[in-house]
């Protein structure tokens, strides 16, 4: 399966999983879907899911936790945990629950509250600086959660403190959960801000998965002293065309007609 | 009898960061992470540790989640700054990055009620302790004493979760020798009929309370989790408890104390000193801000005394 193919069968399993639960955060899930692929099917990452706590194993830290669906289709797809698992989503005595917790095998740090990942992430990155240990340390973001002040008070420190061995990548769906992310945040240009913030910054399409690799191919030979930050410009709802761009997806989850136009459009049987 | 009652005094920042750097030293995996504080022992940690000791200035959401992002590599962390930013400021990272996560990061707040006295309400502490109880897992401590404050690093080293670490800024005259701390509380004066509960500075002021009125005294300073079963087996025995903080008078000690004696069907009279449900715009030293509040030695005694 190559890595769109892969994508596709990934947003499958995202919504028939939030099907059998009747609820999920869908456009944000779908938005980062190439990115989260590339970085666990495109040998990006370091990993293993036989031993998910390895020593050395690359971290990445879901900031934007409620897209954790994408997240939790890759790992049980790797043997993280059962596939079986996901058939549980969110129902009683479940493993997972709507936002990542850190106990799930391949979860390294809860979140579902906006803006702490990066912060726990530059912590992370500068454990690995003290103890001269090679891992990298890849956050994802949201645009709509750097509105939270924190998120740049991370972006300060792990800019003062050198760590190139950081990666910020932002999924700029430009949607929030009531509208566009452009009514809370004003024109927001991004790249100009996480630059402005000494980092070294890229922007790219989401959905491109060449100009994903572009970007993190060389993640473990960086040296320039500074962080990187991605900004990863792509489509809140990608995939399904009734859900792209528009905020009432943020919560919601397809049933009838619709439910049968998404499954159309995301290719099942291919 | 003079010189055995000489009082010697010690800053408290100095005693928890010598004893916090005598501890790094031989442990390099020990960080101290600053919100832009000062103290003398500092110096030393730059001089000959510079790797241990990280100034994240005044960032305290983002210095948790550093903390919990160092703790996850393997550190133990130590945060420092100001009681009422460490706490306040950054409760959601407290609560998340920490808490829920449960990382061995100890906060280590100064300044504890009012002791940044004229510095006014923005820095005043007086709600930290209850804040801090509503972190699932969270130790609270309170040093009375330099003794108290050096000996916590050690126990906040061997806490497996998150614990906070609360004194008061200054100079602090000395009430123990070397002692263990393990208990949670120690009981200072014996007693029957009244027994006092104190914490942190409190229980200087508490001390001259019990001695007038010969009443027993605790000092509580591990106000979480508390040591139920060797405190109710001493508090069944009194006619009167009465807790004594410089915290808002409830959600603090009093409120601890007050939910253990419900707890274990303990029916002793109960009165609790502490801060009142209203906001202090008075600026002065520490003692006098107490007696304004009605937390001086003479206006406690007076009020006990009405009871008894």
């Amino acid at each position: 399966m190559d890595l769109k193919e892969k994508s596709n069968w990934i947003r499958r399993q995202i919504l028939e999983t939030a099907v059998l639960a009747g609820k999920a955060h869908l456009g944000g899930a779908f938005s980062c879907v190439e990115i989260i692929t590339a970085l666990y099917y495109g040998k990006i990452m370091n990993f293993s899911p036989e031993n998910p706590d390895m020593e050395g194993r690359d971290r990445f830290i879901l900031s934007k936790g409620h897209a954790c669906l994408t997240l939790y289709s890759v790992l049980s797809d790797l043997g993280f945990f059962s596939p079986e698992k996901l058939k549980n989503y969110g129902r009683n005595g479940s493993i997972l629950g709507g936002h990542p917790d850190h106990r799930i095998p391949g979860v390294e740090v809860s979140s579902g509250s906006l803006g702490h990942g990066l912060g726990i992430g530059s912590g992370l990155a500068l454990s690995a600086k003290l103890d001269k240990k090679p891992f990298s340390v890849l956050v994802l973001l949201g645009d709509g959660e750097c509105c939270e002040g924190s998120v740049w008070e991370a972006a300060n420190f792990a800019s003062a403190r050198n760590l190139d061995n950081l990666v910020a990548i932002i999924d700029n769906n430009k949607v929030g959960a009531t509208c566009p992310t452009q009514e809370y945040s004003g024109i927001s240009p991004l790249k100009e801000k996480w630059e402005g913030f000494g980092w070294d910054t890229r922007e790219i399409s989401g959905h491109n998965f060449n100009e994903i690799f572009s970007v993190l191919s060389d993640i473990h030979s960086r040296n320039s002293g500074r962080p990187l930050a991605i900004v990863a410009n792509t489509i809140k709802g990608k995939g399904v065309s009734f859900m792209e761009n528009d905020f009432h997806w943020h919560h919601g989850v397809p049933k009838g007609e619709l439910l049968e136009k998404a499954r159309i459009e995301l290719e099942y049987g291919k | 009898m003079e010189n055995k009652t000489a009082i010697k005094e010690q800053d408290m920042r100095d005693a928890v960061f010598d004893s916090l750097y005598s501890v790094a030293l031989k442990d390099k995996n020990i960080i101290l992470l600053l919100g832009d504080q000062g103290a003398k022992s500092f110096e030393k940690f730059k001089e000959n540790i510079p790797d241990q000791i990280i100034n994240a200035g005044p960032a305290e959401q983002n210095l948790i989640s550093v903390a919990s992002g160092l703790a996850l590599g393997g550190k133990k962390v130590f945060v420092h700054a100001i009681a009422c930013f460490i706490t306040a400021r950054c409760y959601e990272q407290i609560k998340i990055d920490i808490g829920i996560m449960n990382l061995p990061v100890s906060i280590i707040g100064i300044g504890g009620g009012y002791s940044y006295e004229s510095d006014g309400p923005t820095h005043h502490s007086i709600q930290d302790i209850s804040i801090m109880k509503g972190i699932p897992g969270m130790t609270i401590l309170s040093a009375s004493d330099p003794v108290q404050a050096s000996s916590f690093v050690d126990l906040c080293c061997r806490i497996s979760g998150p614990s906070y670490l609360r004194f008061d800024k200054g100079v602090s005259p000395f009430l123990y020798e070397k002692e263990n701390f393990d208990a949670g509380f120690s009981l200072l004066r014996e007693g029957e009929d009244t027994i006092i509960i104190s914490s942190g500075s409190m229980t200087h002021t508490a001390l001259e309370v019990a001695d007038k009125i010969n009443a027993g005294l605790i000092d509580l300073y591990r106000i979480k989790p508390l040591n139920e079963a060797l405190l109710s087996e001493i508090l069944k025995k009194a006619r009167i408890v009465v807790a004594i903080e410089d915290h808002l008078s409830y959600g603090g000690v009093g409120t601890s104390i007050c939910d253990l004696l419900c707890d274990y069907g303990i029916t002793a009279k109960f009165k609790r000193f502490g801060i009142k449900d209203k906001e202090c715009f008075c600026y002065g030293d520490k003692r006098y801000m107490c007696k304004e509040e009605g937390l001086d030695a003479e206006s406690i005694i007076k009020q006990i005394k009405n009871i008894i």
